[in-house]
């Protein structure tokens, strides 16, 4: 068929140049597009992975003989810790944020994420969250209080060194990232898709991602709140968690755990999808029950919000409440069983091909399986009551974990790696991977269900003789370096094969999702000339990716030879995918980085008390957020005189300063973040209020109502001159919209002086929990309103370098749905805290 | 002009509107969501603030609470559900590999499956009001 644009290969070279990044160190570290950013978050959470695996094997060592003295209690406390933290934050997330992140783009038939900048910040605060935890151990101080952090343990009595430091703020750093990076797969699974892949066409993979990432925002933002809270204790001497002076241990056990069950099936669900996508392609065949599978992980993505008090049965809760968090433990076996069927339906009807990836698959299924017949034991209470702590427990998990999770990852890289990388990775070495893994992970951990069931308690560093724990811990540590060579053989499959591997062409395992359309390893922009889906299996329903509607092939055709000035992506409806918006990717930049640094910078001198560390990351980090916003050549030179024609033509919005529709669901994702984390301070109000036998305490009175009453109706105002900024805008009066933005700063400004004025007056901050959270939600509150500040402002600044108009306007509406999310924190900050010590 | 209620062939294909859309597909898992989070309210604080001290009908104000949140959720779970029923069997006759109505089949299907779900979960996670005493 004869190509219908320009392929010759001085043209490609040009629309390369577009997409190539500098030359040289500056060039890798001002890298933002999806594929080097996507295989540095897979590399580094490998590194991690292989860190805390040695830590794994430490552990072995020392439990492999009764009573040895390979390592001491308080390094056995480290070590499990920084173990467990290093796994559950600094490998699987983020490596499966990697996968997301290199796969995702070309399998939707796009070229981008949605904020390639923000992408390279999550990668950068990822590595820089995992190098400050690891820099505890450098000063001998790593952190030691399990991965949870239980209170009082790691309070400022009981863990007064800075491990628990080091622990709280690298993991605060690194989740900033994660939830970045969940925002922009949100934003790229709705709306970043081919034309024509109606939402029921999307890959389960993406429909996986998608429910993952609602879930870590909904899961991230109260431990990132709780952490805050811990370090708060640590720091500066609030008391939300003594008892003694009104806070209660038991809060924060809540809050981690709120965080702490979803997290697993945030690490579980893109498995689900990875499985889903390799299981058809080596049974040739596709997914049977697409949509039982698609509506089982959206099942699981809310169920699994309603199970974290699992991991407290033995806290001395109501039974009534414990009964509850059983049942929702008990349901979440329904969609996760339909999952199961769904896979071995499709291997029944199909023709199975064993290669490594469907091995490791198949793996998973197994293993998944054991240790989700062990997660029903557990969900019962009595049952829990009897082997919580134990290492029936620990068997449960790692079953779950490293059959749920760990199996797909392996099965995710032998799948993808010959697309990224151009080579297959060796079969037999594969095979004997996945054997040494799939043999050594069941020696280790299945005896430990027969360990915990004769009473072997979690975290211990070493055990007495005489109890029958000897020989399965033997056992177990053998297998431990069993998998430990397995691991080994992995490396040295994927090093040599990376040279010496057979080349893998474009689709070697004939696979149907659209990055196989694309060469191996493909060019950064994946797809010159989008595809246009018609089948839920393109590669295997579509004889081109090109036919379509009149209008779509000629606007695809068009965008594969323009625009030259810069990268570009369309942006397409969330349930029918019609191409509704061309607008410019940001290309290669350092901001990210900078930026980056400075946050570190911050948490590192928080950690080490540091007044001139903290005014210096500071600085550098608002040099930095200036930086990336600033707006460069391109956008002020306001020549448009192509994107004008390339309109009128195709009749699509050209958006140069980027994409109006993503800016304003990002705004909104934000906006639910803020929402999220205000949430979680009010439950910590209230949960707090209940437990106390009087509130305000004895001796407060309840708080003034004058000054914040001002301040929140200051707030509520700012509202309105904000609306009809935007209101304006819309309706071609952009003239007035600088009025709205003036009469937003000046109430805003009125709001944030009475603010300053009433956290001044704050008291009892360290003397009980009423003033810690007085302090901490008007303390919240107020970063929230300078932010918002800070945001009119530079509107403002940009209208002398800018024109704003009907086109763009969208940070003017932005604006204005801040300043309702404002209006609307004001008056539930107002009523918890200042009339409801009245009620 | 009589339709002939025979026919299952449409002229113009049946196109619910997106919030029909996300609403029968999520309304259920929503309101699983809240009541969730309230019946653990009731259920935790409630015994922690003794408010099984209070009696209503001979049932402790707890027990109360829970059932009552219960039927408060029902109807909304009712409607998504019967909204999702109601698109999908508009739209699945027509929902042939393409098309608006495809996606309405696929949406309005998933919100069914999911209201029956979530239903149950709701059912199952109300019994422990009925059969135990909530503070035990």
């Amino acid at each position: 068929m004869r190509p219908q644009i320009d392929e010759s290969e001085a043209d490609q070279q040009d629309f390369e140049r577009i997409w190539h990044d500098p030359p040289g160190l500056l060039g890798q570290l001002a890298a933002v597009q999806n594929t080097p950013i996507g295989m540095r978050f897979i590399v580094t959470a490998f590194g991690f992975f292989i860190v805390g695996g040695i830590l794994a094997l430490l552990m072995r060592i020392q439990l492999a003989v009764p009573e040895n003295s390979f390592l001491g209690p308080e390094a056995y406390n480290q070590v499990f810790t920084m173990h467990g933290s290093t796994m559950m934050f600094l490998f699987a997330v983020p490596l499966i944020e990697g996968i997301g992140a290199l796969v995702l783009p070309q399998m939707l038939g796009g070229r981008e994420l949605p904020y390639p900048r923000l992408s390279a910040f999550a990668y950068w605060t990822t590595l820089f969250g995992g190098v400050i935890f690891y820099l505890s151990f450098l000063i001998g101080a790593a952190p030691d209080g399990g991965w949870f952090a239980y209170v009082p343990l790691t309070g400022p009595e009981f863990s007064p060194g800075k491990g628990m430091d080091f622990w709280l703020l690298g993991l605060n750093v690194a989740e900033i990232g994660a939830i970045a990076g969940a925002i922009e797969i949100i934003i790229s699974v709705l709306r970043l898709r081919a034309p024509g892949m109606t939402l029921s066409r999307i890959p389960l993979f993406a429909w996986a991602m998608l429910v993952t990432a609602f879930m870590m925002i909904f899961a991230f933002t109260p431990l990132i709140v709780s952490s805050t809270l811990l370090e708060l204790d640590r720091k500066l001497g609030t008391q939300f968690f003594d008892p003694s002076a009104g806070g209660d241990p038991l809060l924060w056990q809540h809050l981690f755990w709120f965080f702490g069950h979803p997290d697993v099936y945030i690490q579980f669900l893109p498995a689900v999808g990875i499985v889903s996508t390799i299981i058809p392609v080596f049974v040739r065949r596709p997914i049977a029950g697409y949509p039982f599978v698609a509506f089982a992980i959206v099942a699981i993505g809310f169920l699994s919000f309603g199970l974290w008090v699992h991991h407290m049965f033995s806290a001395g809760l109501p039974q009534a409440a414990l009964a509850i968090f059983s049942a929702a433990s008990m349901t979440i076996a329904i969609p996760s069983g339909l999952q199961i069927f769904a896979w071995l339906a499709t291997i029944w009807n199909g023709r199975p091909v064993w290669k490594t990836p469907f091995l490791f698959a198949i793996g998973f299924i197994v293993t998944f399986v054991l240790g989700g017949l062990t997660g029903v034991m557990v969900a019962s209470a009595p049952f829990d009551w009897q082997v919580h702590d134990s290492y029936f427990v620990v068997a449960h998990f790692h079953y779950v974990l490293i059959g749920g999770v760990v199996f797909p990852i392996f099965a995710a890289i032998y799948f993808w790696a010959p697309k990224f990388v151009g080579r297959l990775l060796d079969e037999r070495l594969g095979q004997l991977n996945f054997w040494l893994l799939f043999v050594g992970f069941n020696v280790t951990f299945f005896p430990m269900h027969i360990t915990g069931l004769l009473g072997m308690p979690r975290r211990v560093y070493t055990y007495p003789t005489g109890l029958g724990w000897e020989v399965f811990n033997l056992i177990s540590t053998i297998g431990a370096f069993i998998v430990a060579l397995g691991i080994l053989v992995f490396l040295a499959n994927f090093i040599w094969s990376l040279r010496h591997g057979a080349t893998a062409g474009d689709n070697p395992w004939g696979a149907d999702t659209l990055e196989w359309a694309t060469n191996s390893p493909p060019p950064q922009y994946g797809f010159r000339r989008l595809p246009i889906v018609r089948s839920r299996n393109p590669l295997w329903d579509q004889e081109n990716l090109r036919a379509g509607e009149e209008r779509t092939v000629k606007l695809l055709d068009a965008l594969a030879q323009w625009p030259r000035r810069y990268r570009s992506q369309i942006v397409t409806s969330t349930l029918d995918a019609v191409p509704e918006e061309v607008f410019r990717v940001p290309g290669p930049s350092l901001w990210p980085l900078i930026l980056s640094l400075g946050v570190t910078g911050l948490s590192v001198a928080f950690i080490f008390d540091s007044l001139l560390g903290t005014v210096v990351s500071t600085i550098v980090s608002v040099v930095a957020l200036i930086g990336w916003h600033w707006p460069d050549d391109l956008e002020m030179a306001g020549d448009t005189a192509e994107e004008d024609a390339f309109e009128q033509t195709h009749n699509i919005p050209v958006l140069i300063r980027g994409s109006a529709i993503i800016a304003r669901w990002a705004m909104l994702l934000a906006i639910m973040t803020l929402g999220i984390a205000l949430a979680t301070l009010l439950f910590c109000y209230f949960y707090l209020r209940l437990v106390a036998p009087q509130w305000p305490p004895g001796g407060i009175t309840p708080p003034s109502l004058l000054l914040p009453g001002i301040e929140t109706a200051l707030l509520i105002a700012g509202a309105v001159p904000l609306a009809w900024a935007a209101r304006s805008m819309r309706q071609g009066r952009g003239d007035q919209f600088k009025a709205g933005l003036t009469g937003g700063l000046v109430l805003y400004v009125g709001a944030i002086g009475l603010a300053v004025v009433d956290f001044g007056q704050i008291s009892d901050v360290q003397t009980h929990a009423y003033g810690s959270l007085f302090f901490v939600i008007v303390g919240f509150h107020l970063l929230v309103v300078v932010a918002g500040l800070v945001m009119n402002v530079i509107a403002r600044a940009w209208t002398w370098r800018l024109n704003y108009g009907a086109r763009y306007r969208q940070r003017i509406e932005n604006l204005a749905l801040y300043g309702y999310y404002v209006a609307i924190e004001a008056a539930l900050i107002f009523v918890t805290l200042y009339l409801s010590p009245y009620v | 002009m009589m339709v002939d209620p025979s026919t299952t062939q449409r002229d113009t294909p049946f196109s619910p509107t997106g919030r029909s859309l996300w609403f029968s597909l999520l309304g259920a898992p929503s309101a699983w969501l809240v009541h969730f989070l309230a019946i653990w309210v009731i259920a935790e604080w409630g015994c922690l603030a003794s408010w099984s001290r209070f009696t209503l009908l001979g049932f402790d104000a707890i027990t109360v609470l829970l059932v009552l949140a219960t039927f408060l959720v029902l109807p909304l779970v009712i409607a998504a559900g019967m909204m999702a029923w109601r698109i999908w069997q508009r739209t699945r006759a027509n929902a042939n590999d393409g098309g608006s109505e495809h996606r309405s089949a696929y949406m309005s299907f998933g919100g069914v499956v999911l209201s029956t779900l979530f239903a149950f979960a709701i059912f199952l996670e109300s019994l422990p009001a009925l059969l135990l005493h909530p503070c035990g």
